[in-house]
């Protein structure tokens, strides 16, 4: 009898559609699983996944990346989240208390009025695309504020931060695409700090950031990593969580009318499609000292991809994994990673999603997605639509 | 470095090294202790590294400010000696603080 030894392929651009029965199949039969090709280990289940955030001297971020081998080398402005302490510390503090509820709230009414003024223009045609006319633009003005990159700046930006992310079916190696998005962003965010250092300090990212090179805390090369990473998280990321969670309340009408009813439930919701269906698919993590985890040896040096969508699944820890209910709310699981590395953006990102679907909700409550024209961004990380066209009924103005 | 002992609420001691400047989360985080989940990395978002103050170290500690408050009242097992350890700077003053911990992290649902 021959074994069909479990496979995947997290570039292939089927399994983007639907990877999660493909995950199901690791948990149960190789949780620890070693891609040959790709030379990684992928952990599948919530608690090997979860032992990784926490082990933090066995799973480090010094050298990881991303899933291609050589990016650090091809990508060469330092970004603190591939870093350790004690110096991720200090770095992360530099940014952390713009991320609290309080430096999130700040930003509320600017996000809600954004979120309106782009809603708006379509209520008379009757048809909106969740992504290409809210997701894309609301996150990136967003961070674009904490950043001061003007709006007439902001396409080119988002332009170049999907260069970098974008990935051909199979494609294993950063593309000349992928490496010229980065080094696009890299010259204007040379440009943007240098300039902005020339003027008065500023009450946001940019002020910390150019204060901080001034303060000698950061390099410029730090300094520059940190605006490119910005674009990348604030803009990829929750851009797709707006899409998937608009699809998934497609799917289940029932939920979208409670959640018209009650729109006290809108942040639950936020958390169930993070849950359910989030937006970043693999971390990823080098071994910092040989570990076994059940029954394997990992080396030291050894590439580790934590697959939080899966963990997300993994029934040992969700009753019924596989549904979709908003009124479960659970708060333990790892979108957004777990521990000191995790999403610096994730309260920032839960208010921008929830208030997107408070405006939405209201003024298009039974909107329909045309299923076949779904388009999908494809990359080993990021997972999510670029288009999820909706319609609905005109309104008149 | 400044060593602070945590206390799980079963009595069990951890003392560990902690950098100044970093936080009572980081301090436990890094060293595994059970009992300090710092789920959110210190993003004063998700309630999980709740400790407590004893209270002849409280004056020698930076107060609560009102976010931490905020979600400190949601926080299970909340007492007046409550703070999240992810707010609370680790200073070289602080060397010989014993933190403890309460029975379980999270939110009240």
């Amino acid at each position: 009898m021959t074994m069909t030894r479990p496979h995947l392929d997290p570039y292939d651009h089927k399994f983007h559609w639907d990877p999660y029965p493909q995950y199901q199949v690791l948990r149960e039969q190789d949780p620890v699983y070693f891609n040959e090709e790709l030379g990684i280990w992928l952990l599948t289940k919530w608690e090997d996944v979860n032992h990784a955030f926490r082990d933090l001297k066995s799973f480090i971020n010094t050298g990881a990346t991303s899933l291609e081998k050589d990016s650090t080398e091809k990508l060469p402005f330092p970004m603190f989240i591939f870093s350790d302490p004690p110096d991720h510390t200090r770095v992360r503090n530099l940014f952390a208390p713009l991320m609290t509820p309080d430096g999130v709230q700040k930003l509320e009414d600017y996000t809600r009025k954004k979120a309106v003024a782009l809603i708006e223009p379509h209520l008379a045609s009757g048809s909106f695309d969740f992504v290409a006319d809210m997701g894309c633009f609301l996150p990136m003005d967003v961070i674009s504020r904490l950043t001061s990159v003007p709006a007439t700046d902001q396409d080119q930006v988002r332009g170049w931060a999907d260069d970098l992310i974008a990935r051909e079916d199979k494609q294993h190696e950063l593309s000349e695409r992928n490496v010229q998005g980065f080094m696009n962003m890299a010259q204007y965010f040379d440009a943007h700090s240098r300039k902005h250092a020339e003027l008065p300090h500023e009450d946001n990212l940019i002020g910390v950031l150019v204060q901080s090179e001034k303060l000698g805390v950061l390099s410029h090369e730090q300094v520059i990593g940190t605006l490119i990473l910005l674009a990348i998280a604030g803009n990829e990321t929750t851009t797709k969580l707006i899409g998937n969670m608009a699809y998934r309340l497609w799917q289940h009408p029932d939920q979208r009318r409670d959640l018209v009813k009650d729109p006290a439930l809108i942040s639950k919701a936020v958390e169930e499609t993070l849950r359910f269906d989030g937006s970043s698919q693999i971390i990823v993590r080098r071994v910092g000292r040989d570990i076994t985890m059940r029954g394997k040896t990992l080396k030291q040096g050894d590439r580790v991809g934590l697959c939080i969508i899966s963990a997300n699944r993994d029934p040992d820890k969700f009753k019924n994994p596989d549904v979709y209910d908003i009124h479960r709310g659970s708060r333990d699981h790892m979108a957004f990673g777990f521990g000191i590395h995790s999403c610096l953006g994730a309260a920032l990102a839960r208010m921008e999603t929830r208030v997107v679907f408070e405006e939405v909700l209201k003024r298009m409550p039974e909107y329909e997605i045309d299923e076949s024209s779904l388009k999908r961004a494809h990359n080993p990380n990021v997972r999510g639509f670029t288009n999820v066209p909706a319609s609905f009924k005109p309104q008149k103005r | 470095m400044v060593a602070i002992t945590y206390v799980e609420h079963g009595g069990t001691r951890h003392t560990v090294d902690v950098e100044p400047g970093s936080s009572l989360m980081i301090g436990a985080t890094l060293n595994m202790v059970p009992g300090v989940d710092g789920m959110c990395g210190g993003i004063c978002s998700c309630a999980t590294c709740h400790c407590y103050i004893p209270e002849g170290w409280r004056s020698r500690i930076s107060a609560a400010k009102a976010e931490e408050e905020a979600m400190l009242e949601g926080a299970s097992y909340r007492d007046k000696r409550s703070r999240l350890g992810c707010q609370v700077v680790v200073t070289e003053e602080m060397d010989g603080l014993e933190v403890h911990l309460p029975p379980e992290q999270g939110m009240n649902s």
